[in-house]
C-alpha cells in the first residue's frame, strides 16, 4: 500500500469581501484529500468552485481558517508558466530569474540552462527580448523552466496545454516521466481525456465542497451527469 | 508564546541559512535585471543615470538660483548636496511603495517572500544611484579638498542614509498592502517632505527656534550632516545619525521579522 505524502483534512478557507467588507465568501468547505506517494489526484470542478485557492493553501502561500494539513513532502512547486516573466529580457535571463524564484540556487538553475533551451525548441529565440514571442512559445519557455525543477509534490493548475499538438505531447510525456521517477502530482484541468489519462483518483469540487472522490473513470461519469443534471 | 529578543534574533539567523543566502542572491539578480530591463525601453539606455540628476539639478537652479534669484554664491553645491540624496530617497520610496502589490502573482503563484520585492527596488535605485553619487563625490573632493576623514564621514552618512531608506522603503511598502489608499497620498507626502528637509535650503536660513526641531527629520539630518562635512569639514551630528540608525535598525529587524512571519495573511489581504 502507498504511504500518505499530503493529508487535508476538513480544510475550510474564507475571505472577507473587499468592498462590502461584511459579507463573508466562503471559497472551501470541509475538503479533506489525500495524496499517496507517486500517484496522481484531480481536481475537477467548475469555475470558481476553490481549485485554485485549494492549491495556494496546499502550497501555504495562503492560510486556512479550520482544519489540518499533514504535510510529508519536501518541496511542493506550482507549476506557472509566465508568473514572473520580464517581457524586456530575454528567454535566458527570465530563466535564471523563473527558476530563482521556484527556489533553485543562480548556480542550480544556470547548470541546467543549455537542458531548459533544447527543450523549450525556442533556438534563437531564446537569446531574445520575449517580448518577440508568441503566447505559445512564452508558454513552452514556461514549462521548460517547470518541468527542470525537482520537486516531490507538483500542482498543475490547468497548465498542461502547452503550445502546439506536438509540444503538448511531449509536456504529457514529461509529466509521466517524472511520475515515473517518484513525484506525485496534484492536476487541475477542465480536459476530460488529459484528467482520464494521468489521474488515479479524482475529486469533484463543487462551491467549495468536495461532493465525490473515486477512480478517475468513475468520476469523470459522475462529473458528467452531475453537469447534465445541472 | 513571547520570544525575547535575543531569543527572536538568533532564530532569525539560525533560521534558515540556505534560504537567506538564496533571497539575497534573488535580490541581487532580480534587482540587476530590473535595471537592465528598465534601460532597455530608452534610446539612450544607461546614460539615463547621470542625465536624470543633472536635468532636476539644472531645473531647480533655473527656477531657484536665476528666476527667483534666491540663495547664496555657493548654491549650486548647497543643491546638489540635497537633491541627489533626496532623489536617492524619493524614488526608493517610490518604487518600493508598490513592490508587494505589483508583484502579487509572484507572491502568490510561487510563495516568494514579500520582503524580497521591497530590497529588489532599493537596491535597483540603490545601484543607479551609484554612478551620480560617486561623480558628485570626486566634484567635492576637488572643489573642497576634502581630507581622507571628511570622505570616511561622506561615506558613514551615505551608509545612515540607506538606512533611512531601508526603514521607509519596507514600512511603506508593507502600509500599501494594508491601506491601498496611500498609493494615492505617498507623491504629496514626497513633495511636502522634499520642502521641510531642507532640499532647497540649509538649516541656518531658517529660525533658531525651530533648527533643533528640524533635525528631528532623519531626511533633514542626512541632507545637514552632508553640508556640515562638505563645506564645514566636521561631521556635527553624531550623536542624532547614531540614535536614529539604532532606532531604524530595530525598526527594520521588527519590519523584516512581521513580513518574514506573516506571508500568508500578507497574501490573503493581496486577493481580498
Amino acid at each position: 500500500m502507498k504511504k500518505v505524502i499530503l493529508k487535508l483534512e476538513k480544510i475550510n478557507f474564507s475571505i472577507r469581501g473587499n468592498v462590502t467588507k461584511n459579507k463573508i465568501f466562503h471559497i472551501l468547505k470541509d475538503v479533506s484529500i489525500e495524496i499517496k506517494d507517486r500517484s496522481v489526484v484531480g481536481i475537477l470542478g467548475n469555475n470558481g468552485s476553490g481549485k485554485s485557492t485549494l492549491l495556494k493553501i496546499i502550497m501555504g502561500i495562503l492560510p486556512h481558517n479550520d482544519g489540518k494539513i499533514t504535510n510529508f513532502c519536501k518541496n511542493i512547486k506550482l507549476l506557472t508558466l509566465t508568473s514572473g516573466f520580464d517581457h524586456n529580457l530575454s528567454g535566458r535571463e527570465n530563466t535564471i530569474i523563473s527558476g530563482m524564484l521556484y527556489g533553485q540556487s543562480k548556480l542550480e538553475i544556470e547548470s541546467k540552462i543549455n537542458q531548459i533551451h533544447q527543450y523549450s525548441e525556442l533556438r534563437e529565440y531564446f537569446f531574445m527580448p520575449i517580448s518577440t514571442y508568441s503566447t505559445g512559445m512564452l508558454s513552452r519557455l514556461g514549462f521548460a523552466i517547470a518541468i527542470t525543477i525537482p520537486t516531490d509534490l507538483l500542482l498543475i493548475d490547468e497548465t498542461l496545454s502547452v503550445g502546439d499538438i506536438s509540444f503538448s505531447k511531449k509536456t504529457e510525456k514529461s509529466i509521466k516521466d517524472k511520475l515515473d521517477n517518484g513525484m506525485s502530482a496534484i492536476l487541475i484541468s477542465h480536459s476530460l481525456p488529459q484528467l482520464e489519462a494521468l489521474c488515479d483518483e479524482i475529486y469533484i469540487l463543487n462551491k467549495g465542497r468536495i461532493i465525490n472522490h473515486g477512480e478517475s473513470s468513475d468520476m469523470i461519469n459522475y462529473y458528467k451527469k452531475h453537469e447534465q443534471s445541472n | 508564546m513571547f520570544h525575547s529578543f535575543k531569543d527572536s534574533f538568533n532564530m532569525l539567523i539560525k533560521m534558515d541559512k540556505s534560504n537567506f543566502t538564496h533571497i539575497l542572491s534573488l535580490i541581487l539578480t532580480k534587482s540587476v535585471y530590473n535595471i537592465k530591463s528598465e534601460f532597455s525601453k530608452n534610446r539612450l539606455g544607461y546614460i539615463w543615470v547621470f542625465l536624470e540628476p543633472l536635468l532636476y539639478i539644472l531645473t531647480y537652479y533655473v527656477v531657484f538660483k536665476i528666476f527667483l534669484n534666491n540663495g547664496t554664491d555657493e548654491y549650486i553645491s548647497i543643491l546638489i548636496t540635497g537633491l541627489v540624496p533626496w532623489l536617492w530617497f524619493m524614488k526608493s520610496i517610490a518604487i518600493s511603495s508598490t513592490a508587494i502589490i505589483n508583484n502579487q502573482s509572484i507572491i502568490l503563484n510561487s510563495g516568494t517572500s514579500p520582503i524580497v520585492f521591497p530590497f529588489v527596488s532599493i537596491l535597483q535605485i540603490s545601484i543607479r544611484q551609484f554612478p551620480t553619487l560617486f561623480f558628485i563625490l570626486m566634484y567635492f573632493i576637488l572643489k573642497y579638498d576634502l581630507t581622507w576623514a571628511s570622505i570616511l564621514c561622506l561615506c558613514l552618512i551615505c551608509a545612515f542614509q540607506l538606512i533611512v531608506i531601508i526603514f521607509s522603503s519596507i514600512l511603506v511598502s508593507l502600509l500599501v498592502v494594508y491601506f491601498r489608499d496611500l498609493q494615492v497620498l505617498i507623491p504629496s507626502g514626497l513633495t511636502l517632505l522634499m520642502f521641510i528637509s531642507g532640499v532647497f535650503f540649509s538649516r541656518i536660513s531658517i529660525p533658531d527656534h525651530l533648527q533643533d526641531y528640524f533635525l528631528l527629520n532623519p531626511i533633514a539630518l542626512f541632507i545637514e550632516s552632508y553640508r556640515s562635512v562638505i563645506f564645514n569639514l566636521s561631521i556635527l551630528h553624531i550623536n542624532q545619525l547614531i540614535v536614529w540608525s539604532i532606532i531604524l535598525i530595530i525598526g527594520i529587524y521588527f519590519i523584516v521579522k512581521y513580513i518574514s512571519s506573516k506571508k500568508q495573511y500578507i497574501a490573503l489581504r493581496l486577493i481580498s
